[in-house]
């Protein structure tokens, strides 16, 4: 029996060099449907990305047109800038400080909210609430008025007979501080996400190692712990590229923080390119974070064989 | 099974066809500034808050009552988003016809020639006969006239009479030196107790250590756009301020030198309107902002001076109102440059808001209108225009980058990260290559 020998059935007919019209008439709809999203795409993603690509190897203040300058921009940030070295230093100390507390805070709280309260669903959406705002402007104006010279925590903490307090965003030490606990703040998004993964954990694994005579904490760190392994390492890509990025914070908190204590990478990028016209050098500035986000979500990729277990084997 | 079918393509079809017209819709839907045929649209754009928005806007409409075949819209926002919305404008190639200058960007733009020469519009149909030389000089780039200044003031300081009388201290004296500051705030910090200091930190205002440097008698910049100060300058500078933050005279560094700055300053605030300092450096055209905040009175007098030298303050040049030098209808807007200055109904609208306006005429006539604290300016103008003498150079276009390298050196070293003497070699070398970049 061969392909031929089936050959009155409609499918093989389709193969027979019809199926690309059919294909196209079955999926015109559809190709029609995303057209305008795919044009947003190469207009207003796709196309931009190029256009900074170029510019990161020219000079180009906005107000003439650019220059090309090949490689300048990038020797000059690795060489000439002490400012880009300092931005690169503050943003890996608050990515690699407040993710992991991030996410330790909220799979503690994940925890505890699977444990079947009472309203739980109300606490679930309040601890929500502030991942929802948390990067807006407003939030980051209120922060600054919470930590300031003036405000509550230190009217709290005066309640207490504690003197002599500081503006907790404007010395070195603490600003990055209060940056960092407003990065906690945030963690109801990824706190969901691992009340979703516990609730799939089948009951049955902690019923028998109960029986067996296991305590809660062995049955947190051998059951549940590398259950949530995928979810873990989920958020922690998500939240990793995320934190790169932060912006609006570093920039209405602290901008740049007490003698650059706070100089987030994009914000540094941001005053170059639109406070110093230095549009191909913040151009240059993009494209080099983007290569280290891609370098830090590689090596997670690449060391989750060793970490991540997926309940069908797939480790 | 063919009806639901016929349905379906129908629905396809009508879909596709709403999706195809929306997208036509939206390409035709790009805004137009034609207006009526015949008639020159003219763009303007400024920085200000809506106090300044309204004047202009009554400006605009006295011009077009008496030229009506221009019509002119206007848009603001606040100082730093108007740099980066005019520079993308620019790059865009649809930037404003008048275009409000300051000059920290004048040699930027002017480099780039972005501005108008207006040289064969003066005298006519810009008359400027009439008009503070002072101020036109000190608004020009390489000699030539860019723009009509709109305002011009003189850095100021200002200081609560409330705290003053509070510490027992009489006003302060306009000739008193640096040193006599010194121990005078020292005196106001003790008296006032926790928590109050006498003045703010100047070490990281490059205002206030221009016109210190003027008093030794060097300008900040050389003609050819290279730091003229030594590094004894800096050292001297910041020496004195962080004395006067060791003896208490002064903010500590986290609400002074180190405090985050908003990209607006926002005066309630500032440690002197909420109290915690009783000196603030300023420009003197802000003091009717800073009262309208303030519920005490706030009284203005000049820096301190360095004793047997010469006159720091200059007379600035607030803001000017160029013409883009890619302009279609150069005429209507110098025609519109010359009503801003000289016609009556203008100046009245737009009174001292901008800063001191440049035609005599204008001071004669805005006299009568003007509130106390207004008043009280030109009183000061008065008053400082005495320990003042001209500015010649022209900021370099890296001028607002050396700034804010200042900023973070004087921060570095009120908290103590870097002595003095590595920090002005260092902030020297920075500035160095900034300059040289640009």
């Amino acid at each position: 029996m061969t392909l031929e020998d089936l050959a009155p059935s409609p499918l093989y007919q389709r193969k027979q060099g019809r199926r690309s019209y059919r294909a196209l008439k079955e999926n015109l709809a559809a190709h029609v449907f995303l057209l305008p999203w795919f044009a947003g795409l190469l207009i207003f993603t796709v196309g931009p990305m190029i256009a900074s690509l170029y510019y990161s190897f020219t000079r180009y203040d906005l107000l003439s047109p650019p220059q090309w300058i090949g490689l300048g921009n990038y020797v000059r940030m690795f060489t000439q800038d002490d400012r880009y070295l300092t931005a690169l230093r503050v943003t890996f100390i608050y990515v690699f400080v407040s993710v992991p507390l991030k996410l330790t805070f909220a799979l503690f709280l994940a925890v505890l909210l699977s444990k079947g309260l009472r309203a739980v669903g109300l606490y679930r959406a309040i601890y929500y609430v502030p991942s929802l705002l948390g990067g807006s402007v407003a939030i980051a104006i209120l922060w600054k008025r919470i930590f300031g010279i003036d405000g509550i925590v230190n009217q709290a903490l005066g309640l207490f007979g504690v003197t002599g307090l500081q503006s907790w965003i404007s010395v070195p030490n603490t600003a990055m501080s209060t940056l960092v606990l407003l990065a906690i703040w945030q963690f109801g998004s990824p706190m969901l996400i691992f009340v979703a993964g516990l609730k799939q954990i089948p009951r049955e694994l902690y019923d028998s190692a109960q029986v067996d005579g296991a305590g809660p904490v062995s049955r947190f760190l051998q059951i549940t712990l590398p259950l949530l392994t995928p979810l873990i390492f989920f958020n922690l890509v998500l939240q990793m590229i995320g934190s790169f990025q932060v912006f609006t914070s570093a920039l209405i908190v602290t901008n740049g923080g007490p003698a650059d204590a706070t100089l987030f990478y994009t914000l540094y990028l941001y005053q170059q390119g639109f406070g110093n016209y230095q549009m191909g050098y913040a151009s240059a500035m993009a494209w080099v974070l983007m290569v280290i986000i891609m370098v830090f979500t590689a090596m997670t990729f690449l060391t989750s064989r060793f970490w991540v277990f997926y309940q069908d084997g797939r480790s | 099974m063919q009806t639901t079918l016929k349905r379906r393509e129908f629905l396809r079809a009508g879909t596709a066809a709403l999706v195809g017209s929306s997208v036509l819709g939206l390409v035709s839907c790009g805004s137009t500034n034609s207006g009526t045929p015949g008639s020159t649209p003219l763009k303007l754009e400024f920085w200000g808050t809506t106090e300044r928005d309204k004047r202009t806007r009554q400006v605009i409409s006295l011009f077009e009552q008496s030229h009506p075949q221009v019509k002119i819209t206007s848009q603001f926002t606040d100082f730093n988003s108007y740099w980066v919305k005019l520079g993308t404008e620019i790059s865009g190639g649809n930037e404003p016809d008048l275009l409000q200058m300051d000059m920290s960007y004048l040699a930027q733009f002017t480099q780039r020639g972005l501005l108008l020469d207006l040289t064969k519009d003066i005298p006519d149909p810009i008359n400027l006969t009439d008009f503070d030389q002072v101020l036109l000089k000190g608004s020009e780039a390489n000699n030539t006239v860019y723009g009509v200044p709109l305002g011009g003031n003189y850095q100021a300081t200002f200081y609560r009479t409330d705290l003053l009388t509070k510490a027992g201290v009489g006003d302060p004296d306009p000739n008193m030196t640096w040193d006599q500051f010194a121990t005078y705030t020292t005196k106001i910090a003790k008296a006032l107790g926790q928590g109050v200091w006498g003045t703010d930190d100047g070490s990281n205002n490059g205002i206030i250590f221009e016109v210190f440097l003027r008093q030794r008698g060097k300008e900040a910049y050389t003609s050819d756009g290279q730091i003229n100060y030594s590094k004894q300058d800096l050292v001297d500078w910041w020496t004195y301020w962080d004395d006067m933050r060791k003896s208490g005279a002064c903010l500590p560094a986290s609400l002074g030198a180190g405090a985050p700055t908003t990209n607006t300053t926002n005066p309630p605030d500032s440690p002197l309107l909420t109290g915690k300092s009783v000196f603030h450096f300023d420009w003197s055209n802000l003091i009717v902002a800073w009262q309208k905040f303030s519920p005490t009175k706030l009284a203005m007098t000049v820096f301190p001076q360095t004793a047997g030298s010469q006159m720091g303050h200059y007379f600035k040049c607030s803001q000017m109102m160029s013409i883009s030098s890619r302009t279609k209808h150069t005429a209507e807007a110098a025609s519109f440059l010359n009503f801003t200055i000289n016609d009556p109904g203008a100046i009245k609208a737009l009174d001292i808001e901008r800063g001191i306006p440049g035609a005599a005429t204008a001071k004669t006539i805005l006299k009568p209108q003007l509130t106390a604290v207004q008043q009280e300016e030109l009183a000061y103008i008065d008053l400082v225009s005495q320990y003042a003498r001209p500015k010649a150079v022209l900021d370099p276009p890296a001028a607002g980058q050396v700034a804010t390298a200042f900023m973070l050196y004087a921060s570095k070293i009120a908290f103590g990260q870097i002595s003095i003497p590595a920090g002005a070699d260092q902030f020297l070398a920075d500035a160095q290559k900034l300059l040289k970049k640009a």
